[in-house]
């Protein structure tokens, strides 16, 4: 065997068909992360400009909110008188909000296992989604709002048309981004199930799902805020049954009584934000392994 | 030392007696996909049979069908014409029992695993086949490809060398009768690509499964094959079978021998004369 271990001769490898290969120069790894104590301390100070100019900015608009209602007391209560309002008779509004979270958890809850099953379906079958597609479009672009009387008509002045409203609001966003999660598979990991025989349901569990949670994750933060917003106007519709946020602030407002209503939005405010920090809380735990949550 | 298309594998001490001996046999493979501008005929008449144990690479320009071939070959598109057996499974069957090791051009692990816990994914998928064979240990066969280190870490964590090392490493894993490899190394720098080359070479060594590998690069098609399956395009056709007679395990520095150079020139010939007589 002839072992004429020539080296010139490796420049047979810059060859038409090689020459990519033969080209690429061992690339250098990238360079290591900035050290840790520094990073950490980069970091604690990016957290405290970010946490110090959110506050500047709530604090900004309490002083132009202050003058305001100082000026004109018929635009805009003072803040004090606001939460005298909120202090004096806690309960009240509590129970309120209680009633507008059940509206909206209800309705949201049922909306969002319909739309996961349903995309389910339809992401196993294109006939079903044929079928639903066009249904759920005209669903989509007719405003649920609209709907809110009749369906105060036909189920009568009971949760029960609240909990359609609030659910039908997110319904479409819900289902078109949990159906494009499940379809995000990754195609080479889907090779791979398939020459592994992965049944449906593996390739729905293992591969689906995980794939979708990022999509459903941004969807629910998009979509309960609009629920909540479902809540509060089936509320106002359902005139005559007098429990809700919603219900609070129209009957504040038809007496004139500037306070109670903004006592009432700083209420729906809140449940909003901790409705909001719930969903982040929950992504935070389930999706650490996927590179958005490294931003963070 | 070019051979008739159809042979068996090496090592041929006794022939061939039963069809299990035959592990991948392509006969008289079709396939013609409709694109918008006509059919293309993607495969024509392609016979190959790889015999057990044995390590054959499909090289060719784009467009020849080797990738097309390779995943006919795992169950990933239908054939129209022709046969395709596994060790005389069809790929139905073989993948239902989990015969098919795939190793595809990106790495595909999931990024919210664990580097074991996408080794171990095979197994957990599709239970109802039983593995009747032994399966090593995952942490050893970490170990083995070097990720002793990086069991517990994810993906995103990992180099894109070491990415592809946890692919190879789920596809030995099951301990499959053929292993498909589609380009495995084609996304990674020269230096890389050689390492991992070194060490798939190292591992397969050991227990030498049947291995149809697809690549576009000469110089990894003669380090790694037993023989090298030359196709040329438009349609997809086996232009030449080289046998590489080169010794096994194959010893540090081939590369830069005389007779590996002629290996590397004669598959370019048949290369260029493909090309030109496609052209």
């Amino acid at each position: 065997m002839a072992r004429s271990a020539l080296a010139t001769a490796k420049a047979v490898d810059l060859d038409a068909f090689d020459s990519d290969a033969a080209a690429a120069v061992p690339q250098p790894r990238a360079a290591s992360p900035a050290s840790a104590p520094r990073a950490k301390k980069y970091r604690s100070w990016t957290a405290l400009k970010v946490i110090g100019s959110g506050a500047l900015g709530i604090v900004l608009a309490g002083i132009v909110w202050e003058i305001i209602a100082t000026v004109n007391p018929f635009f805009l209560p003072h803040g004090l008188e606001v939460w005298d309002l909120l202090a004096a008779n806690p309960l009240v509004f509590l129970r309120n909000a209680g009633s507008t979270l059940q509206v909206t958890m209800v309705g949201f809850s049922c909306s969002f296992l319909l739309a996961f099953l349903l995309a389910t379906v339809m992401v196993h079958s294109k006939t079903v989604e044929r079928v639903i597609m066009p249904l759920v479009v005209i669903l989509k672009v007719t405003p649920s709002v609209a709907i809110a009387p009749a369906l105060v008509i036909a189920f009568g002045f009971g949760f029960l048309p609240k909990y359609i409203v609030a659910g039908l609001m997110v319904f479409f966003q819900l289902l078109v981004s949990t159906l494009m999660g499940l379809r995000s598979v990754d195609p080479q990991t889907m090779d791979i199930a398939k020459t592994l025989h992965a049944s449906k349901l593996d390739v729905l569990f293992r591969l689906r799902l995980p794939y979708a949670l990022p999509f459903i994750f941004s969807a629910v933060k998009v979509c309960l805020p609009v629920s909540v917003i479902g809540a509060v106007v089936a509320e106002y519709v359902a005139a005559g049954q007098l429990t809700g946020l919603g219900a609070a602030i129209e009957i504040a407002a038809s007496s004139g009584d500037m306070a109670r209503v903004f006592a009432n939005i700083a209420v729906l405010a809140v449940l909003g934000l901790g409705l909001s920090f719930l969903v982040t809380f929950a992504e935070r735990f389930l999706l650490s392994w996927h590179p958005s949550s490294a931003h963070n | 030392m070019m051979s008739v298309l159809e042979r068996s594998g090496p090592g041929t001490a006794e022939a061939p007696t039963d069809l299990g001996e035959r592990g991948i046999v392509f006969e008289g493979v079709g396939k013609t996909f409709l694109t918008k501008s006509g059919p293309t005929r993607a495969l024509d008449d392609v016979s190959l049979t790889i015999g057990r144990g044995e390590f054959v690479t499909l090289i060719g320009p784009s467009g020849c069908g080797k990738s097309t071939l390779l995943k006919i070959a795992a169950g990933l598109i239908d054939h129209d014409e022709g046969d395709v057996n596994l060790f005389g499974q069809t790929v139905e069957a073989a993948a239902a029992s989990k015969n098919i090791g795939l190793v595809p051009q990106s790495p595909a692990l999931l990024p919210w695993r664990t580097v074991l816990g996408n080794v171990k994914l095979p197994l957990q998928v599709n239970r109802r086949a039983k593995l009747d064979r032994e399966l090593p240990d995952p942490v050893e066969l970490l170990r083995l490809f070097g990720l002793g280190e990086a069991i517990d870490k994810r993906p995103a964590q990992l180099s894109g060398g070491m990415q592809q090392r946890v692919s190879i490493a789920r596809a030995f894993y099951f301990e499959p009768a053929v292993l498909l490899m589609d380009e495995p190394f084609s996304a990674l720098d020269e230096f890389t690509r050689e390492m991992l080359r070194d060490e798939l070479l190292r591992i397969w060594d050991r227990d030498k499964k049947t291995v149809l590998f697809v690549t576009h690069s000469v110089t990894e098609a003669v380090a790694v094959s037993d023989r090298v399956v030359v196709m040329s395009a438009r349609p997809g056709r086996i232009r030449a079978v080289i046998d590489i007679d080169l010794p096994r395990p194959r010893p540090e520095g081939i590369e830069t021998t005389l007779e590996f150079h002629e290996f590397e020139d004669l598959i370019r010939k048949e290369l260029k004369g493909g090309w030109n007589h496609g052209s």
